[in-house]
């Protein structure tokens, strides 16, 4: 099909980067994960996961202002890209075509 | 927050250093707010230690810089360059290229020979493959000093199986003769040296077998194993089990074939027999109480014991069976494969190495490779001023420092590289008069073993970056400015340094000439010390054959009727080496050396008698009768003249009679001091020493050995009696020749490198001269001004290698027991030659210099 196939975590930080719109930058997006999903995030897994989605064109990032809490460090802001919405909405096709497939009872039975 | 605490600086600078440049900002900025924010959730610590883990988690590919950052690509073109320039410099510079090319390929040649033959002789018995549980045990006889040395390697025909017997963590153990046999077959004969071992010879030491069975070969008296090589050249075949040898009177049949023992097996042998056929060994094995040690014993252990808790239990052992309560006797255990480097021991069945000379020639090795070294540093420093254009016009383009200096080392690297293939050339031609001069067989294919490769590697790695990285750092510190003003700003501080390499050069290798002149002078003063007996036209046959000693009279009156042969005397040994040796008194103290001669003896030798008389022919030679040497009529209180007549009983427990004292003569080598000796008679002793007339030598030679041959199967076994004097000092002569070879090679390359610095020298001050001249400054002077210089820098090296070679000298002197002491004239005459040497090296291109006519060199610019 030569389409990407997003990983879990990655589809998770696409998300999750979608959810925070203007506020997606590193720690932000660990809290918003850890809040919601409630695991561990570290630094080094999600950078790595936000430059290859950058790498892909999926994520676009820009930097922001320089504040005191970051030792006058600036932001990076993630953004999603048409492609990288492209590609959420065509996982999320397919899981719900594959949530469709499922015979109900399969799930519901007690 | 009561004071400001920050993520730990080191870690964050070990981020910094690691991180992709584009990211660094912003997951710095990520790390520093987590770290802020964990501060107040827990404590500093923790926060501190989270902050790492994270660190370390971004240790990732994506996130790490690339390899040469950005530039990887036109890195590739620099490197492609540097490679360019090097080999353009070297062939610009032919001269200099060859010197460092030649210094460095001589002393990676030395360093090569040198590892071989270490590595060779550390390799000895390291095949054997229980080689972690195999000892063989040796004995100290507290006192008892024989040669220079109070241990033997032999010890009782009963201790292997009492050990098996008794001490359950050996699992077995061994006694081994080694000897010359005589093997016969089909009326031809052959001598050979040979093992006899017990039926658990082949249990210990496992040796590999091409056919027969291990386990039984040696369990009958018959039995008999042979190696591959002895067994082409009896039987040409290799389908041998089961054909008989004869041997001591007995037919063997041969039970095994093995292969030949390896060049680094440090017992030779070409045939195994079982020892059950010695009558004798039979009595001695089954005896409680030991009285006579005459085999080796191997043993191997259980694995997991160890052999020093079995030493330890070995007084007991000793108490138990040891029969002469009064000798002190200590059994030590040795691993196999240390017998070949220990120190020496009496009657040891290895063939020994020794352990200081490779310790010496490893450190021969290091000085070679660092005089080459400093060669390649002073070279490569002087001619850095030529390269100050190309160092300018990089470092304005924009090159970093680093990156010179990365561009040097490659240089130095690159040399080194082509120095090790012309090593390995060199070495391959000069391997062979190595390997005899050291008596080893070494081969150049150890070299090209896979496993080396890294550590050749590593050596020109080390040997390149060790030559280069201080002059690369000199020259890359030019400042650009300055390259191109042609005034050479570093060279002051750097000549400093170059000087005192060539000082340190010369100090080496002044110290080398200094002490291969001692070592020759000794080697003179033994050769010219009288020995007290003759040993010109002198020769020694081995007697063996019982035939030849039932039919002594007939031979003797027949080689007595011949002109060339003018005198002749048995006796026990020649006076050159007498190793039998004996108490001196009844309760056992000293040492006194025996000999059995007869009545001939010290006519034909020539020693002097000092008092009383020798055995006589007419006169009744009584057993007890004895000739004492000075040393020993004084070790038992009386002068020569008091001497003659008294009596003495010492450890035989017999009473003898002193009946004359002869002069002092060495009867080992000047090692060892002279010793106690005293004389019995005997009239048919195995060695026959023959004075033969200077004539037809080899006439004569062949003439004894045709009528040799017909009473006896063995072969004729002979030797001349200034050879035997030549082997005691084999050893010293070695290590002689190897540090005069070696010698050589560091005058060489320390000449080379002063030659390489001088004439470059010169030719930086090529202006300075045709100034001088055009001032008139005459030939003479101008060579001297020159020359002056470099002399003084021998002169130094010269002074310091005073103390240096005598401390050396004096060390390798105290080996001998009648040395000679070092004059200061040796010093004096060495300091001379050396600037005398420096003076020829430089003094060439010197008077070259003076001499070209000032237009030519002040016409440019």
């Amino acid at each position: 099909m030569g389409k990407y196939h997003l990983g879990e975590f990655e589809e998770i930080v696409l998300l999750t980067v979608a959810i925070l719109q203007e506020d997606a930058y590193g720690i932000a997006i660990i809290d918003e994960i850890e809040k919601r999903l409630k695991r561990k995030v570290s630094i080094g897994s999600l950078q790595t996961v936000l430059r290859r989605l950058e790498g892909k064109d999926m994520l676009s990032s820009q930097l922001g202002e320089a504040t005191k809490v970051r030792g006058g460090k600036r932001k990076r802001f993630f953004k999603l890209t048409s492609t990288g919405k492209k590609v959420l909405e065509d996982t999320k096709e397919q899981r719900l075509g594959l949530w469709d497939a499922i015979p109900s009872f399969v799930i519901n039975d007690p | 927050m009561m004071k400001e605490i920050t993520p730990p600086k080191r870690i964050l600078n070990f981020f910094r250093w690691f991180c992709h440049p584009d990211y660094v900002d912003d997951i710095e900025g990520d790390l520093t707010e987590r770290f802020y924010r964990n501060i107040e959730d827990y404590s500093t610590r923790k926060a501190k230690r989270i902050f790492a883990i994270e660190v370390i988690k971004l240790l990732r590919p994506e996130i790490i810089k690339p390899m040469g950052g950005t530039y990887r690509l036109n890195n590739f073109g620099l490197l492609k360059n540097y490679l360019n320039i090097s080999w353009r410099s070297l062939k610009q510079q032919k001269l200099y290229a060859g010197i460092n090319i030649g210094g460095l390929a001589l002393g990676l040649a030395c360093f090569i020979m040198i590892y071989l033959y270490v590595s060779h002789e550390q390799s000895y018995d390291k095949f054997y493959p229980n080689l972690e549980n195999t000892y063989r045990i040796f004995q100290r006889q507290l006192g008892n000093h024989s040669l220079g040395t109070d241990l033997y390697a032999v010890t009782p025909g009963a201790l292997p199986p009492t050990l098996m017997a008794e001490y359950p963590e050996v699992e077995y153990a061994t006694s081994v003769l080694d000897m010359n046999v005589l093997f016969t077959v089909e009326n031809e004969h052959y001598m050979e040296p040979a093992l006899g071992g017990d039926p658990h010879f082949f249990d210990v030491l496992r040796l590999e077998f091409i056919s027969g069975n291990r386990k039984t070969a040696l369990n009958k008296p018959s039995g008999l194993v042979l190696t591959e090589s002895l067994a082409n050249k009896i039987f040409n075949s290799k389908d041998i089990l089961g054909k008989e040898v004869e041997f001591w009177g007995k037919t063997a049949t041969v039970t095994g074939l093995i292969k030949d023992p390896p060049a680094n097996s440090s017992i030779k042998y070409s045939a195994i027999f079982s020892i059950l056929r010695s009558n004798y060994y039979q009595q001695e094995v089954k005896k409680t109480k030991w009285n006579g040690n005459e085999y080796n014993t191997f043993v191997t252990l259980k694995p997991g014991h160890s052999a020093k808790d079995l030493e330890a239990k070995m007084p007991t052992l000793l108490q138990k069976h040891w029969a002469h309560t009064d000798i002190k006797v200590k059994y030590i255990f040795q691993r196999i494969d240390e017998m070949h480097l220990a120190q020496n021991i009496n009657e040891d069945i290895a063939v020994k190495g020794n352990r200081d000379q490779l310790t010496l020639f490893s450190i021969v090795a290091i000085l070679v490779i660092i005089l080459a070294c400093f060669n390649y540093m002073n070279l490569a420093i002087a001619r850095s001023t030529n390269r100050n254009k190309e160092v300018g016009v990089r470092k304005v383009i924009g090159a970093k420092k680093s990156q010179l200096i990365f561009q040097f080392l490659m240089e130095s690297i690159l040399m080194t590289t082509l120095s090790l293939f012309v090593a390995v050339g060199l070495v391959y031609l000069i391997l062979p008069y190595f390997s005899h001069l050291i008596e080893r067989e070494l081969e150049i294919s150890t070299l090209f073993e896979l496993s080396l490769f890294p550590w050749l590697l590593l050596l020109v790695l080390v040997i390149g970056v060790f030559s280069g990285l201080y002059p690369s750092v000199i020259i890359s510190s030019q400042k650009a400015v300055g390259a191109f003003k042609n005034n050479l700003i570093n060279q002051p501080k750097s000549l400093n340094l170059q000087k005192w390499l060539i000082v340190g050069q010369y100090a080496i290798s002044i110290t080398m000439i200094i002490s291969s002149i001692l070592i020759y002078r000794q080697f003179q003063f033994i050769k010219e010390r009288p020995l007290g007996y003759d040993k010109d036209m002198l020769l020694t046959i081995n007697l063996r054959g019982k035939n030849v000693f039932e039919n002594m009279d007939i031979l003797k009156n027949e080689w007595q009727s011949r002109p060339s042969i003018l005198a002749m005397s048995n006796s026990s040994n020649p006076p050159t080496y007498i190793q039998s040796s004996t108490y001196l008194t009844l309760d056992r103290k000293g040492l006194i050396y025996r000999l059995y001669t007869d009545t001939d003896f010290i006519n034909l030798f020539n020693i002097e008698l000092v008092a009383g008389r020798y055995f006589e022919p007419d006169k009744n030679n009584k057993e007890t009768d004895r000739v004492l040497n000075e040393t020993a009529a004084r070790a038992l209180g009386w002068s020569p003249s008091e001497a003659v007549g008294q009596t003495f009983v010492n450890d035989g427990g017999t009473t003898k009679t002193v009946i004359g004292v002869v002069k002092d003569f060495h009867m080992h080598s000047m090692h060892l001091p002279i010793a106690p000796l005293m004389i019995g008679y005997r009239e048919n002793e195995w060695k026959l020493s023959l004075k033969i007339s200077t004539e037809n030598i080899n006439e004569t030679i062949i003439y004894l050995e045709d009528s040799y041959s017909k009473f006896s199967p063995y072969p004729f076994n002979y030797s001349f009696i200034d050879d035997q004097f030549e082997r005691l000092y084999k050893v010293d002569r070695q290590q002689a020749d190897i540090i005069n070879f070696f010698t050589i090679l560091a005058v060489i390359i320390a000449s080379i490198g002063l030659f390489g610095l001088s004439a470059f020298l010169i030719q930086q001050r090529t202006k300075e001269i045709g100034i001088r001249k055009v001032l008139g400054a005459s030939v003479s002077q101008i060579t001297t001004l020159l020359t002056t210089g470099f002399v003084k820098l021998v002169f130094i090296g010269f002074l310091i290698s005073i103390p240096v070679s005598w401390l050396i000298t004096s060390n390798w002197l105290d080996r001998f027991a009648y040395r000679i002491s070092i004059e200061w004239g040796v010093f004096v005459i060495v300091g001379f030659l050396s600037a005398m040497l420096a003076v020829l090296t430089v003094g060439a291109k010197s008077i070259n210099a003076a001499l070209t006519n000032p237009v030519n060199c002040l016409r440019d610019e």
